[in-house]
Order: C-alpha cells, then structure tokens, then sequence
C-alpha cells in the first residue's frame, strides 16, 4: 500500500507515543511497586457475618505501625466506621460487601476498591499525614448511597 | 510551504489529478417508505436527547445546592431515579436510535441503492420502539432505579432487561440488513471495491455485533431468569465481566457512526477531500478487531479478576487508541484542504477560512476539539495505575460527556442541521440560533469536564446526589469542582434549549422548503490502489476480532469458574 510520508510519520509517533505511555504504567507497577487488586477470596455474602475474619470486623495491629482493617460494607454504612491509626501507620483493608455492589474509595492515598458481593477485595495504604481521610463508596448501591462513608483519624 | 502541501507534493501529482472519485454517482432517490422509517429513528432519538438532557438540568442544579428533586417528587421519586433516566436515554436510547436510522442512510448512500428489505427496517424501528416503551414504563414507574450499567444484584422489574434487549435486537436487525443490502451489490459489482462510506458503516456494525454478545448473554441468560425467579441467586461478578465485554466496544459503537461523517461527510461540507480511502478503512478495521478485548479496564478495581489478566487487557487498551490518533490526522488533513482551497495561508490560517458560518460544520469542529480533551482523559482512565486515582470518581463523568456526551452528542447535533432538511425537505431554521447551539454545548462541556475531572481527582464520587451527602462538610475542597460542574452542565441545557428550538422552527416550516438539501460525500485523494482489496475481507477480520476475544478473556473464565452464584434477587430493590 503507497503510504505518504506525512501518514507514515504520524503512525510512527502516534505508536511512540503509546508505547512510551504505556512504560510508564508498566514502570509504576514494577519500579513504584502500584498494584491491582487481586484476587482474595470467594465468599458468600449472605454468610459474611459467620465468615472469617468478617465475623469480627475492626482494626488490629500486626506489627509495628502496620495495621489489618477488616470492614464490611452494607446498605449503607461501614462497619467499623471510624479508624483511629498513629502518623505513619500501615494498614491493610480487608473488605467485603455483604449485600449489593459497593465502592471504597480514600482518594488522598489511592485507595480504590470496587466491593462485588462473594469477592474480598483488599488494599494498602500509608498514612503519613495527620487529618482525617474519608472513605466513601463510589458505586451506586441504592437510595442511600450518598450517605455511605466512612474515617480515617491519623493522629 | 505548509507542511501538508510538502505531503501532496511528495505524492506525485498523479494522486491530486486524480478523477474525482465519488463512491457512487449522485443517487439520492431511495424509496419514501425507508427514508419514513430513517425520519422516525432520528425523531426518537432526539426525543430522547431532550428528556434525557433535561434530567441533565436537574443534576447540574443539584450540584449548585439547588435540589428540586422534592418538587418532582409526584413523578420522580428521587436523583437517583432521574439519572437512570438521564443515562439510559442519553446513551442507550439517543445514540442507538439515530445511529440505526444514520447509518442505513449512509449505507444506503454509500452503495447508491436501498436497504434491501424494508420489512426488516420496520421490524429493526418497531423492536426499538416497544424497547424504549418497556425500559421507559420500568423506570418512569421508578421499578428500574438501577442506572445504565444496572449492575446485579440490582434488582429491576424484568421488563427494563426486556426492553433494552428489544434495543439491542434493533441493532442486529439493522446490521443484517445491511450484510443483505452488500450481498446483493455484490451480485451486481463482482469485482468492485466495496464503496467507502457503505464499508465503513458496516464494519461499525459488525464490530457491535460481535461485541453485544456479552450484554446478550448476560441479561438473557443470567439476569433475566434470575430476576423471573427461575434462579435463585446471581453472581455478580461474572455479570459485570460479561457487561463490560460488551460496555467498551459500545462506546465505540456510538463513536464510529460520528466518524464515518468526519472521514467522509464533513471534508465535503468545507471543500475538502479525504486524504486517504485506504487508511479510513485500516481505521475502521482496526476498530471492528481491537474495540471488544479491553474490557477488564472499566473493572481495574475489582478483586474477582486477576492483576496480570487486567495487563493484558490494559494493552488492548492502548492499542484501540491508535486508530483514534490517525483519525486526528486524517480528519485534519481533510479538513486542512478545504481551509487551503477556501484560500487559507500559513501554517494554521486555514483553520479561520474552514465555514464557520455552517451550523453543521461548526457543531462538529467544536465536537473533534472537544474529543482531543476526552480521548487524553480516556488514555488516563487506561492506564491502570493511575486509573486508581480516578476510578469511579466524577473524573470519569467528565471524560464521557466529552467524548459520547460531545465528540458524539455534538457530531450528532451537527448532522441533523443537513439530515432534518435531506429527510423532511423543510429547511433549516434559525442558523445563528444553530451556530449559538454549538457553541453552548462546547463551552458548557469545557466548563463542566473542569469541574468533573478535578473534582473527581478530589474524591468527588460519582453517581452521587453530592448536595444530600452525609460527608459533604468533611470536603470543603470539592466546592469549587461542584460549582463549577453546575454551572457548565447549565451552559450545555442552554445549548440543548436553542437545538430544540431549532429543531421545531426547522419542523413547523419556518425556514421554508427546501430541495437542496443533499447527503454530503466526499471524494478521495486516492483510492486505494493496488493491494488494498484484502481491506475489504470483513469475514478474515471478523475471525480475528474473535479470536482476540477469546485470547483477552478464556484465561479469565478458565479460571474463574465455576460461577459464585450467592446473590438473591429479591432483597435488593434499594431505591
């Protein structure tokens, strides 16, 4: 096919530049150490309250600084709802919807969860600043959904 | 010397001299019965861009802490009920309808004879029509609260599947219609290239086809039965998977048709030509091959699915964004031609010599201008770690009202300037009123897209009543996102008002009559020359574009199964 240059020249920096862009991400994975969520574990939802560890929801410390949050989401709250974590705490959420879709969203340290009912999504984050963060659910889970958030108090 | 007049030089002036290469000559006589049928298609569409778009109104008060949701609440019982109503009209219901009826036009156009059956063009218009009344029963009655994605365990009344079922139904039909109207060209044209504008509406087709099976699949064979009753429990997460094999490649599905006018209609109007009928087609190829196995990017968050099955999907990604950046050039090069010949200089003067006195083409202008703002927000949302910066935040909102809200919507906009008057014979009212719409729409989006991508860079969910929210005093940071939100979204209903008023001084005859009124086409700068003819091997594209799908997400069924049915259905009327 007779391809002119100026054509050429823009498939060749249009694929540049997504190559390049997509490095980076490539990058933020392997150097920066960002990762998806995965997954956990299978549940059933209509079981969540007599399935570990969701039969004891709340936070606990496992290390120094390092923390395992285990929140359940429902219409439309978070159980436990209010954190309390040192600066500079670790924490790991362990969380699980147990009856529709819900979102768990810490925007200032990129947490991001969607809370699929029979799926444990997990995630960790860093607390290095005081203040308190908002976890808020950012999926559409019914009429209340605008009242359904949750804190972090770093202190 | 422009860069572009180096590029035609490079070419040899046996390209430029070419004979001016119509797809067909001028048949623009089809028969009455089927351009009837095209008319309703676009006046369904726009009903619903109306209704839809006044709901727009509501939210974008609610963002400004105006609520009047209580005083609609005799009819509809809350935000959530009238943003249903919102998306699924805007994007289900104005796109597929007038894309059903615009595209068997350009079809039509494009092979300079009619659809071959017209009882399937009725079926196709009639399947739409009981589709929207279903869908729009369930959510007007508020037993559909559940949004476009109506993601499980989200229970509807059955209806609202049925009905948006019957929509797609109306699609299939209208594709089948074509590949029958191409099979009889072919008896007659053995050896001719398939004519440009018919290819490329087709592949668009197609490349739905293939794609919609996974919506299919879902609602009728998971959700359905499931909201019948049949069976007793859903998994959500397979349903969602299922979804989004079907919810990107419709994103393009709304894009593609908004293409064909740019590659091929819009270099007409200003006095361009395309720059090259190969190229278009190794676009649309590409779409039809690359649109359905980039899915996992709308579930970057979800835990049900493998982080290394998401890469691969992150990929495709970025690939089905190339075509998009071609298109860019493509386009503008058209466009640079007609700006040259209207006697444009320099480097950019052409660009102020395009006709910007042409509601038509100004509204689409605006509309690809706007569409490089959304397709970089687009390539934000790909990749997948930043993604978790905006995933699910308004900054998504922001991105697809600049994209199908108006890369799309506005192109749209700007086709029914020629396409109300081609069908109707009436011609266009109130052309600064027109112009004054385009413009409201663009500037309104600008303003809006502020507020949405840096609010939701904030934190600013979406999907939220924001003004009722319990934690809305714990984010003093989101004030000026959320005013300005309200304010651009107000600018676009202005927009929508004078398009409406445009639209009924149009129909009520007050622009007169008119029987200039034409399909624009473009010709070509070249055709596609020796070795382009395997372009036109839509079944050899098709076996690829399925086997990419098979290679993005076998892995992820093979491994993901058996299904974790644990969701009722009953319970979870939420709203």
């Amino acid at each position: 096919m007779n391809v002119p240059f100026y054509e050429r020249l823009v498939i060749f920096v249009s694929i540049a530049i997504l190559v390049i862009a997509f490095a980076a991400v490539v990058a933020s994975t392997v150097i920066a150490g960002i990762h998806l969520p995965s997954p956990v574990l299978r549940i059933d939802p209509r079981e969540l309250n007599n399935t570990p560890p969701f039969d004891q929801p709340g936070l606990r410390e496992v290390g120094p600084n390092s923390y395992e949050a285990v929140m359940i989401a429902q219409t439309w709250a978070f159980t436990p709802n209010e954190l309390q974590v040192p600066v500079g705490s670790k924490v790991t959420f362990r969380v699980a919807s147990k009856d529709v879709t819900h979102g768990f969203l810490i925007s200032k340290v990129g947490v991001n969860l969607t809370l699929i009912p029979g799926q444990v999504a997990e995630a960790t984050a860093t607390f290095r600043e005081p203040g308190t963060y908002l976890i808020v659910c950012h999926e559409y889970c019914g009429i209340g959904h605008q009242a359904m958030f949750g804190k972090v108090i770093v202190q | 010397m422009s860069a572009f007049e180096g590029s035609l030089s490079n070419e040899g002036s046996s390209v430029v001299a070419a004979a001016p290469a119509l797809d067909r000559p001028s048949v623009e006589v089809f028969p009455a019965s089927q351009l009837r049928l095209v008319r309703w298609n676009v006046y369904v569409s726009l009903l619903a861009l109306f209704v839809g778009g006044l709901f727009g109104l509501f939210q974008a008060l609610e963002r400004l802490q105006i609520d009047i949701f209580p005083l609609l609440s005799p009819v509809i019982k809350s935000y959530y009920q009238g943003l249903t109503l919102h998306g699924v009209l805007l994007v289900l219901v104005f796109t597929t309808a007038f894309i059903n009826g615009f595209m068997s036009l350009a079809t039509m156009r494009g092979f300079g004879r009619a659809m071959s059956n017209t009882t399937l063009m009725q079926a196709a218009f009639g399947s739409l029509l009981v589709g929207v009344g279903l869908a729009g029963w369930a959510m007007l009655t508020n037993k559909a609260t559940v949004m476009f994605t109506f993601y499980p365990p989200l229970n509807p009344h059955f209806l609202f599947y049925l009905g948006l079922v019957l929509v797609v139904l109306s699609t299939w039909m209208t594709s089948a219609n074509q590949m029958l109207t191409l099979r009889d060209w072919r008896r007659e044209h053995p050896q001719e290239r398939v004519p440009l504008m018919a290819f490329i509406s087709i592949i668009t087709y197609l490349m739905w086809d293939i794609a919609s099976v996974g919506i299919a699949i879902e609602v009728v064979f998971l959700l359905i039965p499931w909201s019948l009753g049949l069976v007793q429990t859903t998994d959500p997460q397979l349903d969602r998977t299922l979804f989004w094999l079907s919810g990107h490649p419709i994103v393009y599905f709304w894009l593609l048709p908004a293409y064909v006018s740019w590659y091929v209609m819009v270099p007409r109007q200003v006095g361009g030509r395309l720059f090259s009928d190969p190229l278009v087609r190794v676009v649309f190829v590409l779409f039809l091959v690359l649109s359905a196995p980039v899915g996992f990017h709308h579930q970057f968050t979800e835990s049900g699915i493998p982080a290394a099955l998401k890469m691969v999907h992150g990929v495709f990604t970025f690939a089905v964004f190339f075509p998009s950046m071609v298109t860019a050039f493509t386009v503008i090069a058209a466009l640079e031609v007609g700006g040259r010949a209207r006697g444009g200089k320099g480097l950019l003067g052409w660009i102020w010599h395009l006709p910007w006195g042409n509601p038509s083409v100004t509204a689409q202008l605006l509309a690809m201008i706007v569409f490089v703002l959304g397709g970089a927000s687009g390539l934000i949302n790909a990749s997948q770690t930043v993604n978790l910066v905006v995933h699910n935040t308004s900054f998504i909102v922001g991105h697809f009202h600049m994209t199908v809200g108006t890369a799309v919507a506005l192109s749209f906009i700007g086709i029914s300037f020629w396409l109300v008057p081609y069908l109707t014979g009436k011609a266009l009212w109130g052309k600064y009123l027109a112009l004054a719409t385009a413009w409201f729409w663009a500037i309104g989006v600008m303003v809006f897209a502020r507020g949405q991508i840096i609010g939701g860079i904030e934190g600013i969910p979406r999907r939220t009543a924001i003004a009722n929210s319990a934690y809305l005093d714990l984010a003093p940071e989101w004030t000026l996102s959320n005013i300005t939100t309200g304010i651009g979204g107000i600018i676009m209903v202005v927009g929508g008002v004078l398009f409406l008023l445009v639209l009924l001084g149009t129909l009520l005859g007050w622009g007169g009559r008119t029987r200039e009124a034409e399909i624009p086409v473009t010709e070509s700068l070249s055709r596609g020359g020796v070795g382009a003819l395997w372009l036109d091997d839509w079944k050899m594209w098709l076996v690829i574009a399925v086997l990419l799908i098979l290679i993005a997400y076998l892995p992820f069924f093979i491994t993901y199964l058996p299904p974790n049915f644990t969701s009722p259905a009953p319970a979870f009327q939420l709203w």
